[in-house]
């Protein structure tokens, strides 16, 4: 029975507890807002007239304000600085946040050092680049380790590479988002082999996305890797280039069953190519069952020109969806040409 | 019956509640405090810079926005409105017109300027005859789909056979997404390299919110009490249910008024199912199953900070007729895929999530009514000591209450969307109060869903739609 009476007891105070404690936060909060949003206006002004080069002296932070800070330093160089104006910025940073961050990532709570690391990228703080190399070498969380790889890449890629090469945990997207701040692919490319899969197929797909020709060697040495996903991504770069040259490359995809990813990629080169004899090696794909490829298969066959037998498989091909695609594709050429 | 029997009768039944009470308590304060761990860990992470790389990123993946709609005539344009105007690189959004009867395609036509557009789907899961497409002039990425009465679930296979993007979201015709809810759910499912196959985001209550151009841009507890009990109730489902359940792919509910899916895995474990009123719950049960049977590592998410603004009953009809549709769905769930109840071949979806859902949330009403009553009979026989009976019944209700407070003080510590101090301070207050009446209401009204889905009686019932934008209005006036 005292037990029960307890746990009762327990159960109020927790209750009026908690009923205090929302209030008294609350009301905190709504005090402190309007006092911290005059601050943030006055800093804002201050900011901007720093980084304007109209006054000379950097605007002071005030304890316990420093996200304030943090936000219009974000809002200002994301939205409106030049690159003169972010250099002032960085050098503000340097010079009246550097202690901050550089407690801010040895905080005990994850959501600080996460902002941190994101404010110390963004503001190219790289004297805390040591500090980070370290807490990659502790027992961190997947999202940490994500985090800390992008933000080392923008203030020491060398660092950066070194921890591509050993962390199995990134995530493709991770590495997209890390290699991606680096403007110049070069330092990745050279130890390209002694990186984990997620950075090789990342590596790749920014050449895809960048449209980047000088790394042609190795996208088609790569066009042959052991690993289907780092195949793939070299071939949907070489599509993307789109040499004619290239064409063996993907013969194999063609003639053997193999995915419909790698079929779809050598039909979208084929589209890229553009040349009038390549007409009877896409006819094959129209019907297929896979949309990507059978999609792709249609704008290939258009792009070369292949206007008369795309009217033949609306007239006669065996695929009924097959046959509907290609009248629907002819309807709308039509259209396109009386218009 | 001599009174010994009535006797032990008495003795099992109460054990049996005192041991659902422990069980309960066990079970719910271990999700509250994993949920409140998780929410902690995040709470003064900069909201934005979590997902915004992935709004300006390549790697995004398309997404169609399926939209079942069956008369919906006074919503579905604030709700178009809304979905076209979202924060997402890439989306189209497909109205099912479910054979409505009332001017729901009528009101996409004048508002819209649809034009008939020849389509021809690749037959994936298949659904009622479609008598028409139509594609908007205005936004090319609005497409309407007008096809014969079949159901929610038919409709929505529909949209799915005629969806473009290999990822869809199903929302309620009467929702509003918020304008960055999309990316958010999207996050697990890019950064996990599509081992995440399906995510879904918070429902919160619109009654009483200020809704400008499809978005919200006041929010407000509502005034009726039973709505206010509902907003509760959907805080502590989301913020600590889903949440803890989450945590360990757990989760069975994938709201079908907000859900993200991988088509292709959906597609391969059949579609959504017609002829249940649970079609939601069932298709995340079955993909659940399809994963395990086909030992496939993927996983099923909620990201709490999404949020989906839905309207909810406002007279305890309404509210009858729902919460009954839905315990006959719970039912109709846990008996299609009975097998898996308490299964550990199906992990512990089976072993944990399955048994948690059968005892607790399906039988749990039988119990409750048994306490209701159990413990004043053990008093008039002379059983049980009266002071022991009520301090029994105060820790019951107590506690129950004190689970509503916390979704509250949740709420606060991961959104704070309400500003006023008062009306936190309203909020919770009521919350303590839901175990004294709210709670015995809803045993009774899913007690009805039990019999309905034992008899095999029952049907959809009627939700009455306001306009979203009037919503508020009448609300200010009550």
């Amino acid at each position: 029975m005292r037990w029960i009476l307890f746990f009762i007891f327990l159960l109020v105070v927790l209750q009026v507890g908690a009923l205090l404690y929302l209030v008294i936060q609350k009301r905190k909060r709504g005090k402190q807002e309007q006092s911290r949003l005059d601050w943030q206006m006055q800093f804002r002004e201050e900011l901007y007239a720093y980084a304007t080069e109209e006054q000379s002296e950097m605007p002071a932070v005030k304890k316990g304000h420093e996200d304030l800070v943090e936000l219009e330093l974000f809002a200002f160089s994301n939205l409106t600085a030049t690159e003169h104006h972010l250099e002032r910025i960085y050098q503000f940073v340097e010079v009246s946040l550097l202690p901050y961050y550089a407690k801010q990532v040895n905080h005990r709570r994850i959501d600080r050092r996460l902002n941190a690391y994101e404010a110390i990228a963004q503001f190219r703080l790289s004297p805390v680049a040591e500090s980070l190399k370290q807490r990659l070498a502790t027992d961190i969380s997947k999202e940490e380790v994500d985090v800390i790889i992008r933000t080392l890449v923008s203030i020491s890629p060398s660092f950066a590479i070194e921890a591509a090469k050993t962390n199995q945990e990134i995530s493709f997207f991770g590495a997209v988002l890390a290699v991606g701040r680096s403007t110049d692919l070069s330092l990745w490319i050279q130890s390209f082999d002694e990186l984990t899969l997620s950075f090789q197929m990342a590596i790749l797909q920014l050449i895809h996305d960048r449209d980047q020709t000088e790394y042609l060697e190795l996208v088609r040495n790569k066009t042959m890797d052991d690993h289907p996903e780092v195949r793939k991504r070299a071939l949907r770069a070489l599509t993307r280039i789109g040499l004619e040259e290239d064409w063996a490359l993907y013969l194999p995809y063609l003639e053997e069953e193999s995915s419909w990813v790698e079929q779809m990629l050598a039909l979208r080169f084929l589209e890229n190519v553009g040349r009038k004899d390549n007409v009877t090696s896409i006819l094959p794909f129209v019907g297929s069952r896979s949309w990507w490829v059978r999609t792709a298969a249609f704008d290939a066959l258009l792009a070369c020109g292949g206007l008369e037998q795309l009217a033949l498989v609306a007239q006669s091909h065996p695929d009924r969806y097959a046959k509907q695609k290609a009248t629907e594709r002819l309807a709308k050429e039509m259209k396109q040409h009386v218009i | 019956m001599s009174s010994e029997t009535i006797q032990s009768v008495i003795n099992v039944l109460s054990w049996t509640v005192l041991i659902y009470m422990i069980l309960v308590i066990l079970f719910y304060s271990s999700l509250y405090l994993i949920s409140a761990q998780m929410v902690r860990k995040q709470r003064f992470r900069r909201k934005e810079s979590s997902y915004l790389p992935l709004m300006r990123s390549l790697y995004t993946r398309p997404v169609s926005i399926l939209v079942p709609a069956y008369n919906e005539e006074y919503t579905i344009v604030t709700s178009v409105q809304a979905l076209l105007a979202i924060d997402y690189p890439e989306h189209e959004v497909i109205v099912i017109n479910d054979g409505s009867s009332d001017g729901t395609i009528d009101q996409l036509f004048k508002t819209y300027e649809l034009e008939k557009e020849l389509r021809f789907p690749r037959i994936l899961i298949g659904s009622k005859p479609v008598k028409a497409v139509y594609r908007s002039r205005i936004d090319a990425r609005l497409i309407v789909i007008d096809k014969e009465n079949g159901g929610k679930a038919d409709a929505l296979n529909a949209g799915i056979d005629y969806s473009s993007y290999p990822y869809f979201c199903s929302l309620d015709a009467d929702s509003v997404l918020e304008r960055d809810a999309l990316l958010k759910v999207m996050k697990p499912i890019v950064e996990s390299d599509e081992e995440v196959v399906a995510t879904c985001g918070s429902i919160f209550l619109v009654n009483g919110c200020t809704i400008e151009g499809g978005e919200i841009v006041e929010i407000r507890t509502p005034k009726q009490r039973i709505v206010l009990m509902q907003m509760i109730e959907y805080f502590r489902a989301f913020l600590f249910g889903r949440l803890g359940l989450s945590r360990f792919n757990l989760l069975l509910i994938v709201s079908g008024a907000f859900g993200l899916f991988q088509k292709d895995i959906v597609v391969k474990a059949g579609g959504y199912k017609e002829g249940l009123v649970g079609e939601d719950m069932e298709l995340v049960v079955r993909l659940h199953r399809y994963m395990k049977e086909n030992k496939l590592n993927k996983r099923i998410e909620y990201v709490p900070s999404p949020v989906c603004w839905t309207q909810a009953p406002e007279t305890m009809d309404v509210l009858r007729s729902q919460r009954t549709r839905w315990h006959r769905g719970l039912a109709e769930t846990l008996w299609t895929h009975k097998r898996m109840i308490g299964n550990p071949r199906y992990g512990f979806v089976g072993s944990i999530s399955m048994l948690y859902f059968f005892l607790i949330e399906l039988l749990g009403p039988i119990v409750e009514l048994i306490g209701y009553f159990i413990i004043p009979l053990n008093l008039l026989v002379g059983t049980l000591n009266f002071e022991f009976g009520i301090v029994l019944l105060t820790v019951a209700l107590l506690y129950g209450s004190l689970l509503s407070a916390g979704a509250v003080l949740l709420e606060e510590w991961t959104m704070h969307r309400f500003k006023n101090v008062k009306e936190l301070i309203r909020l919770y207050l009521w919350s303590l109060t839901e175990s004294f009446w709210y709670r015995p209401i809803l045993v009774f009204f899913k007690l009805g869903g039990l019999i309905q889905f034992m008899t095999g009686r029952g049907q959809w019932g009627k939700m009455e739609r306001q306009r979203l934008d009037e919503v508020v209005q009448e609300e200010k006036t009550s």
